[in-house]
């Protein structure tokens, strides 16, 4: 297989530049001219996403240019990757995992789990979103339900924190330690404090939210 | 209780893209398209506010250790409450709110175009701050017509004065269903673009320290530089 290094160095420029239209080209220009839909997506599309949450975790890069490229990248994968991949390898999954995703109780702030959101659903993950003020009882039914592989709890308030505890208390009581992984973030949330209340993982931001998720499917299979 | 609703917000792309914890001047050589996109949405925000400012005053009646006791009986705790207030002959309780609209607006918006929603988000902020300022300025001038001062604004969340602790003390020196907004019981204020704040209004007062001394994003907010330079 060629090296897709500079492909990929390539394609995150178009994201990080925000051209929609020159992605969508240069993805079709590289998927007809003999790259497999695959390996676009591995090599390509996904190390071009690693590349741009790194030059975000480095602080090379703003928070509106992050989600800029992130909507641009939706699109491509939405418009030209997944119809290529039906296409030619019918079949093949790109979902790396199912999320239920919310902000707990008592928490009404919803962009930073949007932020959250949207990158996982570009690294691909089936994110199935709750919306805000989600009682940890809900949380969990529906994570049930959806078997769901982890489970994303924000909080932005001191004041709904305590809703994080339970919600992992009632994902023990109800057996699904080991099976539902939870990670949590937010502003007041520390890696301390995740620890302390017995989630899987903690994410800083967005990027480092969608890092974790990735290593807890890893630590899964 | 005084409601104060006639403001003159003025909101410029560079204070929403800070909002959205980005460095305007490097935007705009960069990513000028984003910059287009923070001047939209000025237009899309302006025509949804609806500035509104409630507001109380309280004599002091003595100081206690971590907090003051009003005349009214009412107490106020909190480290940055002693430290600030305790020169005080009155405090000024006040609620600031931009009303619902933008915010759902936004979050409308947000659900197709995250970039443009956080835009408007970010449109919200700066400009419930702006009516804060705004407010602020109005009451420092006002004190100042009886050669009285203020202190710096303290707001619950700030170090030294937990939310949980400040936001139902000041919901209790002021009725908030009055300018529409609300206190839920996680002490989030709704609309959410509303800023609760107290000044310490009388002689001589300790003017030392600036807001971002006990603001717990001191170490990363974008605005910071600004209210420095402003201080200076």
């Amino acid at each position: 297989m060629p090296d897709l290094t500079a492909y990929s160095q390539e394609f995150a420029q178009l994201l990080l530049n925000s051209d929609v239209q020159r992605a969508k080209e240069y993805s079709l220009e590289l998927l007809d001219g003999g790259i497999s839909p695959i390996d676009f997506f591995n090599d390509i599309f996904t190390v071009a996403l690693t590349e741009i949450g790194d030059k975000f975790a480095r602080l090379d890069i703003f928070l509106p240019e992050l989600m800029d490229a992130a909507e641009t990248a939706k699109t491509v994968s939405t418009e030209v990757v997944q119809p290529k991949l039906a296409e030619k390898n019918a079949g093949y999954n790109t979902i790396r995992g199912k999320i239920v995703l919310c902000s707990v109780k008592g928490d009404l702030h919803d962009i930073g789990k949007n932020m959250v959101k949207l990158m996982l659903q570009v690294n691909g993950f089936d994110v199935i979103d709750l919306g805000v003020d989600i009682s940890p009882r809900d949380t969990i039914r529906k994570a049930k339900e959806e078997e769901a592989d982890l489970i994303g709890l924000s909080s932005l308030m001191t004041t709904s924190m305590p809703y994080m505890k339970e919600t992992v208390e009632l994902r023990d009581e109800f057996g699904l330690k080991g099976k539902v992984k939870v990670i949590v973030g937010g502003a007041p949330i520390t890696p301390e404090y995740s620890h302390q209340i017995g989630a899987d993982a903690f994410g800083r931001d967005a990027i480092e939210g969608v890092r974790e998720c990735l290593r807890l499917m890893e630590s899964t299979k | 209780m005084p409601i104060l609703d006639q403001w003159n917000l003025r909101l410029d792309a560079d204070a929403i893209l800070r909002g959205q914890g980005a460095d305007p001047v490097i935007l705009r050589t960069r990513r000028p398209n984003l910059v287009k996109i923070a001047e939209q949405a000025i237009g899309e925000a302006l025509t949804r506010v609806y500035p509104i400012v409630l507001y109380e005053r309280y004599p002091v009646g003595s100081i206690l250790h971590n907090s003051i006791r009003l005349l009214n009986g009412k107490e106020i705790t909190g480290k940055a409450i002693s430290q600030y207030l305790s020169s005080s002959k009155e405090v000024l309780v006040m609620v600031c709110s931009i009303g619902a609209e933008l915010e759902e607006y936004a979050s409308q918006v947000m659900e197709t175009d995250m970039v443009h929603g956080l835009a408007l988000y970010g449109a919200g902020s700066a400009a419930v701050e702006a009516l804060a300022n705004a407010a602020c300025q109005y009451f420092e001038e006002q004190a100042a017509q009886k050669n009285w001062q203020t202190t710096i604004p303290l707001s619950p969340g700030m170090i030294g004065w937990p939310i949980e602790v400040g936001q139902p003390q000041i919901f209790s020196l002021l009725d908030g269903e009055q300018a529409g907004v609300k206190l839920t019981e996680s002490a989030i204020m709704l609309p959410m673009k509303s800023l609760s704040l107290i000044l310490g209004l009388g002689e001589d007062l300790n003017q030392q320290g600036t807001p971002c001394d006990y603001c717990s994003m001191r170490d990363i907010c974008k605005y910071r530089s600004d209210h420095a330079k402003q201080d200076a």
